[in-house]
C-alpha cells in the first residue's frame, strides 16, 4: 500500500475473486484499501485525459437552442461525445471525471443558415415499407431559416475521465483492453467518427495528454495564443493561456455557471434531462459522478 | 450564471414586482357594472398626455395567443369583451363567443357577488349595443377591466378575493407533473409556452419570445413545446415579467446599441444598484433627459461620470461599486417572432469600468470630435449608409460592444466597413478616425499616433495619408474652396487602396497647382513644398514607398494620416498665422 500514491479524483479498479472481474472501489471507501490485499499488476488507475481544442464551439444551452446560445464551458455529455468518437464498445460506459477549461472564455455572435424541419421518422418508415423515396427529401433552398448563434471562440479543454464496465461486458473484455485501445487509439489519431466541440460544423482536435503530464504545462504556447500567430497546425501543448487565470475562470474565486445539462436519461421514459450545478474553480469544472445526489433527475 | 437565472434573480429585486400569475398590461377602460349587470359606467383609464396612453394595470398574467382564439381572464380587448373591433375582424364574433363561454366555464358555481354581475353582463351584451355616448369610439381595441359600481374606487372585479381564488385554481388545474428546472433545480411544474417579450425594437408588436419551440426542427427526443428545456412555471414567470419590466421605455434599464435591444442591471442592493445603472447609461448613451434635467442627481452623476471619463479608477471615484457589484448586460436582436441572444455579458462592475476606460483611450483622438465626448451610437452612425441609424450593419453594434464590454479584440467587419464608409462618401471625419484608430491599436498591435505625429514614419499608409492630405490643401489653395470635385472627391478611394497607380498623377497635377499658387500666395507654397519634401524624405526610396496595394490596416492608418494632416491645416488656418517659419512643420518635435 505505502507504494502508491493515492490522490483524490483518482478512479482504482481492483481484481475482485468473487465477482471475477474488475470492480470500482469508490473513493469514499479508500480507507478499507488498506484491509484489501493488493499487489503490484492487480492495481491500477484507469483515468484518460484528453486535450482537445478548436476554432469554435457551440454547446447549446436546451432554453437558448432555437437562436443558439452556448453553454460557458463544453457539458459532460459533450465531452463523453468525443470520446466515445475515439472509442467505444457496448461493453464500457465513459464517465467524464473534471474538465479543464485552458482558454479565456469569449463568445461571438454569428448568423448561420440552417434548415426549418427534421426528417421526418414516420415517412422514412413508409418511405422503407413502400420501397420508394417519393417525397422523402428536404430541400435545402426550400426550407432555409437564417438564425443567430452565440459560439465559443478557441476553446480549448483538457478532459479527465475514465470508463466502467457495463453489464454487456464479456469475458474478454477487460479494463486494460479497452484502456489500451483507447490510449492506442488517441495517440494515432484515429476515431470512427470525427469528434466536434458541440455541433458537427465545429470540429475537435484532440490529443492524448501522457500519464506524467502536467496540466496544465506551465511551458509552451496556448492554443489561443498560436491561432492569434496564425500556427494553427500541430498539437499544442495543453497549456493555460495566463491572460486566461482571471475570476472568469474561477481563479481568486469560483464562478457559478448556473445549472448545466450533465446528460439525458435515456433509460427513462421520456428521455428526461439531468443537470448539475456548474462552477468553474481555478480553470476546473468538477462533474459530480453517476448517482451523485448533485445530479438533479 | 445563464441568462435566465440572471434575470429571475433581478426579479426578486424588482420593487414593485407583480405577484406570480399577474402581470402589467396597459388597460384603456374600465366598465363599471351594477351588482344586476347592467352598465353603470364607462370609465376612460387613459392617461390625459398626448398620446392617451393607457394605464398600467395589475391584471391576470395574459395567455400567449398565437393563431388561436384565447381569452385572458377577467379582462381583454374589446374584441374578446364586447366583440366590437375598429379593423375589419373576421373572427371578432368567435372570439367573443369564446370569451363568454370560457368565463362561463371558468366561473360556474361562483357565488361572488363580482364575478356574478360579469356573467349576467356577459349574459345580456350584444355587439350592437356598442353606440355612442355610453361607448366611445376610442374604446374600440383598447384593453377592458371590470368593476363592480359599489367599489369602483377601492378595487377592480380581477382584484376581489373570489376571482384570486379562482384564478389561482386554474393555475395549478393546467400544470404539468414536476421536472427538474433548469433555472432553480428543483422539481416544479414545467411552463409549456413562455410569455411573450416585448419592446425589442423591430420585433413584432405583440411581443417575441425568448425561449419558443415553434419548429420540430427545434425539438429533442420527441419532446413537445417547453418540455425540451424544462424551465419551471415560476422561473418562466420571474424572467419573463423582468426582462419585460427592463424593456420597457425609460425603465432605466435599456439602451438600443445598433438594431440591439440592450438591458442591463446590478446584482445589488436598490442604491448602489441604481448609481451602477445610471453609470453604465451614461457611458454608452446619453439620455435625453439628462439634458433637460437639472436635479442634484443627475448632475452627480454627470460629475463621477467625467472623472471616470479622465481615467481615474472606480475606487477613487465610486467606493461602494468596487464591492464586488455583479453587473449583467443582455443584448437582444430580433428574428421574427423570436428573439436572439447577441451577446450576454456579466461581470464585476468594476472590471467593466476598467474594460471602458480601455475602450476610451484605444478611441482618443486629436483633434477629438467636435460636439463633445460622443457615446458608441454616434460611432455607430458613421459606419451606416446615409448615417442612419436603422441602417447600422446588423451584428456589427452588438459585436462591437461586446468586445468594448470584454475588452477583446474588436469584429474585423469594423474596419472594413469604416473604410468603406470613408471610400464611398470620402469624409474623415474624427469619430471615423478614432474607430480606425481603435481597430489597429487593439486587432493588429499597431502603434497609432493619437494626434499628429510627424516623424511617424513607421507606416507607409500613414505617411501616404499625410502626402495625400497636402496635395489637397495645394489644390485648395491654389484653386479655392468652391472646387467642383477635388482630387479628395476623385482619388481617395484610390489613393488609399492603389497608391502607385494614384500618387504619379497627383504629383504631376501638384506642380500645376503650385504654379498658380506661387503667383497668389508664394509663402504658403514654400511652406507647403517644405511639408511635402519633408513628408517624402521619411520615405525611404529602397523600401517601396509607394506600394502598389495597401491593406487594410495600412488603409487605416492611412486615413488617420489623411485625418491628421488635414486638420493640422485647419487648426493653423484658426490661428491665423501665415508667416513662414510658423507654419513649418515640425521635423524635429
Amino acid at each position: 500500500m505505502a507504494h502508491y500514491t493515492i490522490t483524490t479524483g483518482m478512479a482504482f479498479a481492483i481484481y475482485c475473486g468473487r465477482h471475477h472481474h474488475f470492480c470500482q472501489i469508490p473513493l469514499a471507501r479508500i480507507d478499507f484499501l488498506d484491509k484489501l490485499t493488493l499487489f503490484k499488476g492487480k492495481i491500477m488507475t484507469y483515468g484518460i485525459r484528453l486535450h482537445i481544442w478548436g476554432t469554435h464551439g457551440l454547446f447549446t444551452r436546451p432554453e437558448l437552442k432555437v437562436e443558439r446560445a452556448s453553454y460557458d464551458v463544453i457539458t459532460p455529455s459533450a465531452a463523453r461525445g468525443i470520446l466515445e468518437a475515439i472509442h467505444w464498445k457496448p461493453a464500457i460506459r465513459w464517465i467524464v471525471d473534471r474538465i479543464h477549461v485552458l482558454e479565456p472564455i469569449r463568445f461571438q455572435s454569428i448568423r448561420r443558415n440552417e434548415v426549418g424541419h427534421k426528417a421526418p421518422a414516420g415517412k422514412i418508415r413508409a418511405a422503407m415499407n413502400r420501397g420508394d423515396l417519393a417525397d422523402l427529401q428536404i430541400l435545402v433552398d426550400q426550407d432555409r431559416q437564417q438564425r443567430a448563434s452565440n459560439v465559443l471562440v478557441a476553446p480549448a479543454y483538457v478532459i479527465e475521465a475514465h470508463f466502467d464496465l457495463t453489464a454487456k461486458a464479456g469475458p474478454d473484455d477487460t479494463v486494460g483492453k479497452h484502456l489500451d485501445i483507447f490510449n492506442r487509439r488517441a495517440a494515432k489519431g484515429q476515431c470512427f467518427n470525427q469528434p466536434s466541440l458541440g455541433t458537427r460544423e465545429f470540429v475537435a482536435h484532440f490529443a492524448l495528454v501522457p500519464p506524467d503530464a502536467v496540466i496544465p504545462s506551465p511551458d509552451g504556447h496556448s492554443w489561443g495564443a498560436m491561432l492569434h500567430a496564425g500556427q494553427t497546425n500541430g498539437a499544442p501543448r495543453p497549456s493555460r493561456a495566463p491572460e486566461a487565470e482571471t475570476s472568469d475562470l474561477g481563479f481568486g474565486t469560483p464562478r457559478d455557471l448556473g445549472f448545466m445539462l450533465w446528460d439525458i436519461d435515456h433509460m427513462a421514459p421520456g428521455r428526461p434531462s439531468m443537470f448539475f450545478r456548474a462552477t468553474l474553480r481555478d480553470g476546473i469544472v468538477e462533474i459530480p459522478a453517476p448517482g451523485s445526489p448533485d445530479i438533479k433527475r | 450564471m445563464s441568462v435566465l437565472s440572471s434575470l429571475s434573480r433581478a426579479y426578486e429585486r424588482l420593487p414593485d414586482a407583480p405577484p406570480y400569475g399577474f402581470s402589467s398590461e396597459k388597460i384603456g377602460f374600465c366598465i363599471v357594472l351594477n351588482a344586476d349587470g347592467s352598465v353603470h359606467d364607462v370609465i376612460d383609464k387613459r392617461q390625459d398626455d398626448k398620446k392617451r396612453s393607457p394605464a398600467m394595470l395589475l391584471v391576470p398574467q395574459a395567455v400567449k395567443r398565437t393563431a388561436g382564439i384565447a381569452p385572458n381572464f377577467l379582462w381583454d380587448k374589446t374584441a374578446y369583451v364586447l366583440g366590437v373591433t375598429a379593423g375589419e375582424g373576421k373572427r371578432t364574433a368567435d372570439e367573443h363567443a369564446k370569451f363568454r363561454e370560457m368565463h362561463v366555464q371558468w366561473l360556474a358555481g361562483t357565488q361572488d357577488e363580482g364575478l356574478l354581475a360579469l356573467l349576467r353582463f356577459l349574459d345580456a351584451w350584444t355587439a350592437d349595443r356598442f353606440t355612442a355616448p355610453v361607448w366611445p369610439e376610442d374604446m374600440r381595441d383598447q384593453n377592458i377591466v371590470f368593476a363592480l359600481a359599489s367599489e369602483y374606487r377601492e378595487r377592480y372585479i380581477h382584484e376581489r378575493s373570489g376571482a384570486k381564488e379562482i384564478w389561482q385554481r386554474l393555475g395549478t388545474e393546467g400544470a404539468s407533473d414536476p421536472q427538474i428546472c433548469l433555472v432553480s433545480g428543483d422539481p416544479a411544474p414545467i411552463a409549456r409556452l413562455h410569455p411573450s417579450i416585448k419592446g425589442v425594437w423591430g420585433a413584432q408588436t405583440a411581443g417575441a419570445s425568448l425561449v419558443s419551440f415553434n419548429l420540430d426542427a427545434f425539438t429533442s427526443y420527441g419532446h413537445e413545446q417547453g418540455d425540451n428545456a424544462p424551465v419551471s412555471e415560476v422561473a418562466t414567470f420571474q424572467y419573463t415579467t423582468a426582462l419585460n419590466r427592463f424593456l420597457e421605455k425609460d425603465s432605466g434599464h435599456r439602451l438600443q446599441i445598433g438594431d440591439a435591444s440592450t438591458v442591463f442591471w446590478a446584482d445589488a442592493s436598490g442604491l448602489i444598484s441604481e448609481m451602477a445603472e445610471s453609470l453604465f447609461a451614461g457611458m454608452f448613451d446619453t439620455p435625453e433627459a439628462a439634458h433637460d434635467d437639472d436635479s442634484i442627481e443627475t448632475k452627480k452623476i454627470a460629475a463621477k461620470l467625467e472623472r471616470i471619463r479622465r481615467g481615474e479608477r472606480l475606487d477613487e471615484v465610486e467606493p461602494q461599486l468596487t464591492q464586488g457589484v455583479r453587473f449583467h448586460v443582455l443584448s437582444l436582436a430580433p428574428n421574427a417572432a423570436r428573439l436572439s441572444v447577441r451577446f450576454y455579458w456579466e461581470n464585476d462592475f468594476a472590471q467593466l469600468t476598467r474594460n471602458y476606460q480601455a475602450y476610451l483611450e484605444d478611441t482618443k483622438i486629436e483633434p477629438p470630435p467636435r460636439d463633445g465626448w460622443p457615446p458608441l451610437w454616434r460611432y455607430l452612425v458613421e459606419l451606416a449608409v446615409l448615417n442612419k441609424r436603422e441602417n447600422i450593419p446588423p451584428n456589427l453594434a452588438g459585436e462591437w460592444t461586446r468586445a468594448i464590454l470584454t475588452r477583446t479584440p474588436y469584429p474585423m467587419t469594423l474596419l472594413a466597413t469604416a473604410l468603406m464608409r470613408i471610400r464611398s462618401d470620402g469624409e474623415v471625419n474624427a469619430l471615423r478616425a478614432a474607430v480606425l484608430k481603435s481597430v489597429l491599436v487593439r486587432n493588429f498591435n499597431k502603434e497609432a499616433p493619437v494626434a499628429l505625429n510627424p516623424t511617424f514614419s513607421d507606416s507607409k499608409g500613414y505617411l501616404l495619408g499625410r502626402l495625400f492630405a497636402a496635395y489637397e490643401e495645394v489644390q485648395r489653395e491654389a484653386l479655392g474652396r468652391n472646387v467642383n470635385a477635388t482630387i479628395k472627391d476623385k482619388f481617395y478611394g484610390a489613393a488609399s487602396a492603389s497608391p502607385q497607380k494614384v500618387f504619379a498623377t497627383l504629383d504631376s497635377g501638384a506642380q500645376n497647382h503650385f504654379t498658380k499658387l506661387r503667383k497668389i500666395n508664394a509663402g504658403r507654397a514654400v511652406n507647403l513644398d517644405q511639408l511635402i519634401m519633408s513628408i517624402m524624405d521619411q520615405m525611404s526610396p529602397d523600401k517601396d514607398p509607394i506600394p502598389a496595394f495597401l491593406n487594410a490596416p495600412e488603409q487605416g492608418l492611412f486615413g488617420l494620416g489623411y485625418y491628421h494632416q488635414r486638420s493640422d491645416f485647419f487648426r493653423k488656418r484658426d490661428t491665423k498665422t501665415d508667416s513662414v517659419t510658423e507654419t513649418q512643420p515640425e521635423t524635429t518635435a
